[in-house]
């Protein structure tokens, strides 16, 4: 599988990734090497095989609806900057 | 100009009256100071792991029961990624190609009469935080109180022709989950948003024109707003030779206008693919139909059980039945005093929709006017005395300001007397054939007992001696 310079571009900015060229051509190496992997798997026959989202056979584990108190206020703006007790971030342009 | 059609689908977002959050523990609730309702999970913090809420499953199937939806043994959450402050995982928990509710239909009333329209879908979803954006400076706010608060998201089909249908769906989906007690129905506080695709096409034309998405429409005005402007904008576009972009709107209920909001390609490639988080879920057996058997009466069920078991006309049918808790309390008074008509009569005209009195207070007042202790008109005084006294009576304040009818018919005979030897040349009007002075004597009649004279008694009255 071969990747062009404009899918790794895409991906850089899809990721939020700032590549420099010798940086996009190693990461494009490694997929490249990734998606051969890939392509050693799909020589397998999966004709007789049911799609699945998850290799093993089990089932979800639920949860009753019981509040429980979280980190609180002090455990999330410990690790963030914020002012008035809200979460302060770059402005959002629109 | 062309003649065009509208063609409208919507997304709707329910928010689950749920007491935790859908992947956390975190307590669910609107209006809480900002960010103190946040776990490990909801901001995503290393190694943290998502489990699931069994409630918030139990609401998904319950809204997927009232819709006639099929309901999928198994379905299974993705990832939908995008980066934006209010999202600290990158990710949205979802579901996308294999949602817990598949096709359905929901049906309402229009001027027309009722339609229905397919439901595509329904899916289990986690709501993203809330920004705050301030004017000037270079920062925006986040609260987290709302991230991982659950929704479901009902996707409508291409069915809607108007702005008007799309009003009406809306508001018939807002009954359908207050009454199915899965969401507050509280518009103002975002329980509801709704975006809004939009396409034209010329009458007659089989193929769907191009579709924007309008975005964010947190009232029933506003989506009805967002569907008229867009509808209008692309038909001017089609009419001066421009081709639709396919893109995504945002409202803005200032201007009354929307733009667009993303216009790069990208934007719109989310990666989706299976949370690995999260095994597929798998109801269990007999869950959907001890569902089903608690399903309470629907919106349209009690609709038409109004009209033809009670015998109301379907406006006030529609009417009582559009808020769950005016159709509780409508039911509540009718246990208490059977006069459906004069209840709904009380309720939709007298007072305007807005329950000032309890329920007892209103079936013991129409109660008064049935046995006709009271008159209609006293009545509204009465009234008028529970909106100040609220822990009171009808009867007791009756009885404490001498409100009963007076129905001595020597009394009122000698009320006729009188009020016919004050306005003579009324009665002689009314003896020349002038049909109209006599509503004004018995106003008279009204006027000297404070409106307490038995209007029939007076009227039989009056006219025996006019007659004579």
């Amino acid at each position: 599988m071969q990747f062009s310079h404009d899918d790794m571009t895409k991906l850089a900015r899809l990721s939020r990734l700032h590549l420099n060229e010798a940086e996009l051509g190693a990461r494009q190496k490694d997929l490249e090497q990734i998606l051969g992997y890939v392509q050693t798997l799909q020589a397998i026959d999966i004709s007789q095989t049911k799609p699945m989202t998850h290799a093993v056979p089990m089932e979800l584990h639920l949860r009753a609806d019981e509040p429980k108190p979280g980190i609180g206020r002090e455990g999330l703006l410990g690790s963030a900057g914020y002012e008035d007790g809200l979460i302060k971030v770059p402005k959002i342009i629109e | 100009m062309k003649e065009y059609e509208v063609v409208v689908g919507l997304e709707c977002h329910v928010q689950l009256l749920t007491q935790s959050k859908l992947f956390s523990p975190a307590v669910n609730r609107y209006g809480d100071e900002p960010n103190t309702n946040v776990d490990a999970v909801d901001i995503a913090l290393p190694g943290v792991l998502p489990v699931l809420n069994q409630k918030a499953v139990d609401f998904a199937i319950r809204l997927g029961l009232a819709l006639g939806c099929e309901i999928h043994s198994t379905s299974v959450f993705a990832r939908k990624h995008y980066f934006y402050p209010d999202l600290p995982k990158g990710y949205q928990i979802s579901q996308y190609d294999q949602p817990i509710c598949g096709h359905g239909k929901l049906s309402f009333q229009t001027s027309e009469g009722l339609k229905t329209i397919g439901i595509e879908r329904i899916h289990i979803e986690e709501d993203a935080g809330k920004n705050i954006h301030v004017e000037g400076g270079n920062s925006s706010f986040v609260d987290y109180n709302r991230a991982g608060t659950p929704l479901l998201e009902v996707v409508t089909m291409p069915d809607l022709r108007s702005a008007e249908e799309a009003m009406e769906a809306y508001r018939a989906l807002r009954a359908l989950v207050t009454y199915l007690e899965i969401c507050d129905g509280n518009l103002q506080e975002g329980s509801m948003r709704a975006d809004a695709n939009v396409s034209v096409r010329q009458i007659g034309a089989e193929k769907l024109g191009t579709r924007t998405e309008t975005k964010n429409l947190n009232s029933i005005k506003f989506l009805g707003q967002a569907i008229e402007f867009e509808s209008r904008r692309q038909v001017l576009e089609l009419e001066a030779g421009r081709a639709i972009n396919q893109e995504t709107r945002l409202w803005d209920s200032n201007r009354k206008e929307s733009r667009p909001l993303r216009s790069k390609e990208e934007a719109h490639d989310y990666r989706y693919f299976p949370d690995p988080d999260l095994l597929p879920l798998t109801l269990k057996d007999g869950q959907v139909e001890k569902i089903k058997q608690n399903l309470p009466e629907l919106p349209l069920q009690k609709l038409k059980r109004y009209q033809e078991k009670l015998g109301l006309n379907a406006y006030d049918a529609g009417v009582l039945t559009v808020e769950k808790n005016i159709a509780d309390y409508f039911e509540a008074a009718l246990a208490l005093h059977t006069n459906a008509k004069a209840i709904a009569n009380w309720i939709i005209n007298e007072m305007q929709l807005n329950i000032a009195i309890s329920a007892a207070q209103l079936a013991e007042l129409v109660k008064l006017i049935d046995d006709r202790v009271i008159s209609g008109t006293i009545a509204k005084t009465v009234y008028d005395e529970l909106l100040k006294n609220p822990g009171s009576r009808p009867s007791d304040i009756v009885e404490a300001k001498g409100l009963k009818m007076q129905r001595d018919t020597g009394a009122l005979q000698k009320l006729v007397e009188s009020v016919c030897t004050q306005y003579p040349a009324e009665v002689e009007k009314y003896k020349a054939g002038k049909q109209q002075v006599f509503g004004f004597l018995v106003g008279q009649i009204m006027k000297l007992t404070q409106g307490k004279a038995d209007p029939v008694e007076a009227t039989n009255l009056l006219k025996q001696y006019l007659g004579s």
